[in-house]
């Protein structure tokens, strides 16, 4: 059986007959590789195609067909001189643009720019300057080529580090005086606003009433002091109140004008 | 033998073929996902565009009267707040549009008496940070002579009062006379009194001034302005007093569009 094996052996592996057989066997195998990877492949790409088509179809209508063109696709600040750009978030489904507003740009106004599609209009227009601080919302209407319309309400979110004022009168009992003929106040804190377009300074009464809007003075203003005048004010005693941007701080301590 | 061969030869070349095709045919059906049948993509959204109002250029525009911080009650020296004016919708604007393009003029300090203009590079302007573009230039010559636009290098960024009278710095577009004796006849009338020099005015030591400044507005147009007067309803310097009512501003203007080289009255 063993010698048969061997003969078998050298036979297959020596005589060109048996060449031929492996060259056949190998040939055979090829073509029926072939063969197979042919329709293996062919019916995987068009199964795949089907698959494709079936995927692709259905994601096109899902995200093109469903949506209409009455909606805002892009929606950022152009009033800042920076290297990066403000986008704000858009939410179809409840009309909403939140725009997240950092303070340090001590904006009053957006000056939005605004991406729509084609043959969209927008109401008002989007040169319109956006308020920051209006008790209103700001509410855009846009109208699509067919007619179709979507309102967006505008939402800012001021992203504002809170500031703190020292106090003048260390001993409520025993305010510092000022005079109440001509003073120039210098009040110091920190993370204040250095803008007196945006930084203002009331005197307020014992209640919390603004009783006399604060002037600017000739020094500049910093996010550490600010200079605030005072002209013939009643004498009296005052607590100092402070506008910074978006929030509002007041000493604890009265002074005394006089 | 030979026979056998030969078909294994195109047994081999045969499959060679198949396996050569079948690889265009398995592109073309893995190709076919990409340009299958559906609607468009997305269309290339259109950017929202600003409309310029281009009938404000190539036209004489008078200011009258355009009130500076008159709430004011504190020293004559003392600072007053901002105030803004749009050269381009001419018509003043609100503080709070202070970082925005919509301002090209801002008069504040002393009396409003410095004019400033709306850069958002530059940290002396009211504008810094935002997107303006704002320069101006003062020159000695009046407002008909000036036609061309100054080369970029010769604007700066603020203009205030003139050398030839009290508190001023180089050409300045306005004289302030403390004694009434530069301009006038040092009469208590005429003393603390502030003249706009867009209009020739003599002095009494004979030197006849005028200042016309250009403005590089904004948004990057260009501007001529003549300053008139400080004072309410007072154009004449013969009727301007210490106590005539300020600071109210005239003057007039021509605006022309950013690729200009001249100003023109069409």
């Amino acid at each position: 059986m063993s010698n048969k094996t061997d003969d078998m052996k050298n036979d297959y592996s020596i005589t060109p007959y048996t060449g031929v057989r492996k060259e056949q066997g190998h040939i055979g195998m090829t073509l029926l590789c072939s063969m197979c990877a042919l329709l293996l492949l062919c019916s995987a790409g068009c199964t795949r195609e089907e698959d494709n088509l079936i995927i692709t179809e259905e994601t096109w209508y899902d995200t093109i067909s469903s949506v209409q063109d009455n909606r805002i696709l892009e929606y950022r600040i152009g009033n800042v001189n920076d290297d990066y750009t403000i986008y704000s978030a858009i939410d179809d489904s409840t009309g909403t643009i939140t725009v997240y507003l950092p303070a340090y740009y001590e904006l009053g106004v957006i000056q939005a720019e605004i991406k729509l599609p084609e043959g969209t209009t927008i109401s008002p227009d989007a040169d319109v300057p956006v308020p920051v601080f209006e008790e209103e919302p700001f509410v855009y209407e846009v109208t699509s080529a067919e007619g179709l319309k979507a309102t967006y309400t505008v939402d800012i979110v001021i992203q504002q580090e809170d500031f703190s004022l020292n106090e003048l009168s260390r001993n409520p009992d025993s305010p510092v005086s000022f005079s109440a003929k001509e003073s120039y106040i210098r009040v110091t804190g920190t993370n204040i606003l250095g803008n007196y377009a945006i930084t203002r300074g009331y005197l307020t009464n014992e209640a919390g009433e603004r009783v006399y809007t604060m002037g600017e003075a000739q020094t500049p203003p910093t996010s550490r002091q600010i200079y605030l005048s005072c002209i013939d004010v009643e004498p009296g005693l005052y607590w100092i109140e402070i506008t910074s941007y978006a929030l509002t701080r007041r000493m604890e301590n009265p002074i005394n004008l006089r | 033998m030979n026979v056998m061969y030969t078909i294994s030869t195109w047994l081999n070349r045969f499959s060679l073929i198949l396996l050569a095709c079948s690889l265009p045919l398995w592109f073309m059906a893995c190709g076919g996902s990409d340009d299958g049948p559906g609607p468009d993509p997305d269309p290339d959204p259109v950017e929202d565009t600003t409309a310029v109002d281009n009938g404000m250029f190539y036209k004489l525009h008078r200011v009258e009267n355009f009130a500076g911080d008159t709430e004011y009650d504190g020293p004559v020296d003392g600072k007053r707040a901002a105030i803004y004016f749009s050269l381009e919708n001419k018509e003043g604007v609100k503080a709070s549009y202070q970082k925005s393009n919509l301002w090209d003029l801002s008069f504040s300090g002393i009396a409003n008496s410095d004019i400033d203009v709306n850069n958002g590079s530059v940290r002396s302007s009211l504008g810094y940070g935002a997107t303006g573009v704002g320069a101006i230039y003062i020159t000695d010559r009046s407002f008909e002579e000036v036609t061309d636009i100054p080369d970029e290098s010769q604007f700066r960024y603020r203009v205030s009062l003139d050398e030839n009278g009290a508190f001023g710095n180089g050409l300045g577009w306005a004289l302030y006379d403390w004694g009434g004796e530069i301009v006038a006849d040092a009469s208590y009338e005429k003393q603390h009194v502030a003249y706009a020099l867009g209009n020739p005015l003599t002095l009494n030591n004979g030197k006849n001034l005028v200042r016309t400044l250009v403005v590089k507005t904004a948004k990057g147009y260009y501007a001529k302005i003549k300053m008139i007067s400080v004072y309410k309803d007072i154009s004449d310097p013969e009727n301007m007093m210490r106590n005539s009512t300020y600071p109210y501003f005239t003057f007039e203007y021509v605006l022309v569009p950013g690729d200009s080289e001249t100003f023109e009255i069409r």
